[in-house]
């Protein structure tokens, strides 16, 4: 499998404000790659830096096998969503995408076709003549990375494409993740949400105050990070929740039964991303 | 009180830290203190009207008028051919040309004993009428005092000071051609002036916006190269300007049969204004990304031009310092060059210098623009 995005040892300051340091990560075609971290974690900086609109201090971005600047052709198989709603917001979603396709260089019925699949994607068929400042928040964020689905981009770059939408956006937002994955695409999906990275990302980079504290496949890190599974149990019915942790659930649950004659109540829960990254921010405020 | 005091120094702050806030809140205001406090202040170093002289008489007494004219503080009195004035004034080089007839001496001589007095004609450029009665109300007590000083001489007769001892005339100037010129073609090129000044604001604001929504970066990441997108930004500020003067114009022929001496050179005219404002529009949006912060400062700077251009008063009343300034303003050569095709008949020749002028404005904007936009940071 080739590696489409390779991030090696970067640093990037704001003026004396270290925003990433020393970050390194690798991203395989075909993968979803998922940067979770809180607001100012360093994640939008990386995006940037990725795209080219950033230059790094030290390290070395490379985009298939190319630096920055990239020329046109390299530009041609990126798609981003930025962060912010980039739409321009007196004209219809229909206008705006048609515009962003002509930049992509279609025309004819290759832009039509393009312009529909991506806002039939999205679902944004019924809104399509609407203008984007008559558009409910959720829209605009689908509008938003609808853009982003207009060229034959081999990788998307989307900047927390669901902040601040309703549920049923966020959903439709990481299906398309999901159908993109599925479609082979590579993807980059920064994001401060633990169960979209969980539910849509092959690995997951934990960046916390722009160091990459963890990088690897969610199970990977569930198993290195994730600590001890919880078993709750009760022994009467009505009686007390006790609770238990172990590495192995399956043992532990084992020697339950062969130590109690009758339980009640069993439930086995695994650590999740949530645990890994309790754990790693406790162990970086008691490394601090 | 305590919030009182917070809420104000937020205020401040959030003023402070935009750029083209405090373009439009001190630098305005200041260069207007600077504007009209040297103009109020320094009288003894305000410009001299340039008048262009022709002398028709040459006889000693117009001689002897000239050298009074010329040692005038107000005066500069330029000697010329009948060509010549006519040039200068076509130019814009000089505000009028005073024509002395050839029996200016004699009857100045023979006055007040003599019917009609002696004849100055003043013909004037049509955009500065009001100048040619300043200029009435030098020459008439010049003459009178070469008047007095011969009688106290004794070369001449008593004068009476009821009478005045020359007839002024009036005319404006106007270029040779079968095409009269109207009122509204001195008014149009300041009316495009204004509309081209709106334009500015209006697209500079435009790309504060872009920058604001993020989507410009979205253009930087896109396929089309960067000279791409920043080029059309200009060519879509440039249509937009040539759109408006074109309106206005077909305004001016309908409505008040308006003359134009050379559409090609108003057409370039217009071209070499609209890539000089376009490139300023550059600047300007790059200044900051709060796009009403920048509409305030892409109209105070156009304020600012426009009155260094002579457009919010007469140049003649500057300081030296001030009228030399001036030359910096794109609104001054704009007028000029768009004058010279609708009346002053400008040559390719002449129309050269404030062309190169506009274009060398518009280059520096646009380089102005890109290397701002280039060193903007996406956090």
């Amino acid at each position: 499998m080739s590696t489409i995005l390779n991030f090696k040892n970067i640093h990037k300051s704001y003026d004396a404000n270290p925003a990433v340091k020393g970050v390194s990560f690798s991203v395989d075609a075909g993968k979803v790659l998922g940067i979770l971290g809180r607001n100012g974690a360093g994640k939008t900086t990386i995006v940037n830096l990725l795209v080219g609109l950033l230059s790094s201090d030290e390290g070395q971005v490379e985009l298939f096998n190319s630096m920055p600047p990239y020329d046109q052709t390299t530009r041609s198989k990126i798609g981003l969503a930025p962060q912010r709603i980039a739409l321009y917001s007196s004209l219809s979603i229909m206008e705006n995408l048609t515009f962003f396709a002509t930049l992509q260089g279609l025309k004819g019925s290759e832009l039509e076709k393009k312009v529909n699949y991506a806002s039939e994607k999205m679902g944004l068929e019924t809104f399509i003549h609407r203008k984007v400042k008559a558009c409910s928040e959720g829209m605009k964020r689908r509008a938003n990375m609808a853009v982003a689905l207009l060229s034959n981009a081999e990788l998307l770059l989307l900047d927390e494409p669901t902040a601040g939408v309703d549920i049923q956006s966020r959903q439709h937002i990481l299906d398309v993740v999901l159908d993109l994955k599925n479609s082979g695409k590579t993807v980059l999906y920064t994001t401060h949400y633990i169960e979209e990275a969980d539910q849509v990302c092959d690995e997951v980079l934990i960046l916390h105050e722009g160091r990459a504290l963890a990088c690897a496949s969610t199970q990977d890190l569930i198993a290195q990070y994730g600590g001890d599974s919880q078993i709750s149990y009760q022994e009467t019915e009505q009686g007390q929740p006790f609770v238990l942790s172990s590495r192995e659930p399956a043992k532990a649950v084992h020697q339950l039964f062969d130590s109690h004659s009758s339980i009640f109540n069993l439930r086995v829960i695994p650590p999740s991303l949530q645990d890994v990254l309790t754990n790693l921010l406790n162990g970086e405020k008691l490394s601090a | 009180m305590r919030e009182i005091i917070h809420l104000i120094k937020k205020d401040c702050m959030l003023i402070v830290r935009d750029a083209s806030n405090l373009v439009m809140i001190l630098l305005l205001p200041l260069l207007i203190a600077t504007i009209f406090g040297a103009i109020n202040s320094a009288s003894e170093e305000t410009n001299k009207l340039a008048v262009a002289l022709v002398d028709n008489d040459k006889t000693p007494i117009s001689a002897a008028y000239i050298e009074r004219l010329s040692q005038r503080d107000d005066l500069e009195i330029i000697q010329s051919t009948l060509e010549e004035a006519q040039n200068a004034t076509r130019l814009g080089d000089v505000i009028a040309y005073m024509i002395l007839e050839p029996d200016f001496g004699a009857r100045l001589q023979q006055f007040p004993f003599i019917s009609s007095p002696p004849e100055i004609r003043i013909v004037s450029d049509p955009k500065r009428k009001v100048i040619s009665g300043m200029i009435t109300g030098i020459t008439i007590p010049t003459a009178m005092e070469l008047v007095q000083e011969r009688q106290d001489s004794g070369t001449s007769g008593m004068a009476s000071p009821s009478l005045q001892p020359l007839k002024i005339t009036h005319e404006d100037y106007v270029v040779e051609s079968e095409l009269p010129v109207s009122a509204f073609s001195i008014t149009v090129p300041q009316a495009a002036l204004w509309s081209i000044l709106a334009c500015v604001a209006i697209m500079s604001t435009s790309l504060a916006t872009e920058r604001l929504q993020q989507t410009i970066l979205r253009l930087k990441v896109s396929p089309t190269p960067m000279w791409v997108i920043l080029s059309s930004k200009i060519l879509s500020c440039m249509f937009t300007i040539f759109i408006s003067c074109a309106i206005l114009i077909v305004y001016g022929k309908i409505a008040f049969q308006l003359n134009i001496q050379s559409f090609a050179m108003l057409s370039f005219a217009i071209l070499c204004s609209a890539f000089c404002f376009a490139g300023l529009m550059l600047a300007i949006g790059s200044l900051g990304s709060n796009p009403g912060s920048v509409a305030g400062a892409a109209w105070s700077i156009m304020v600012i031009f426009a009155m260094l251009g002579g457009g919010m008063m007469p140049q003649f009343l500057m300081p030296e310092w001030l009228s030399a300034l001036s030359s910096i303003s794109p609104g001054k050569w704009s007028i000029l060059l768009m004058e010279g095709a609708i009346w002053r008949n400008y040559s390719i020749v002449e129309a050269l210098f404030p062309a190169a002028i506009l274009i060398g404005l518009g280059g520096l904007g646009c380089v102005a623009g890109v290397r701002n936009l280039n060193r903007e940071k996406f956090i």
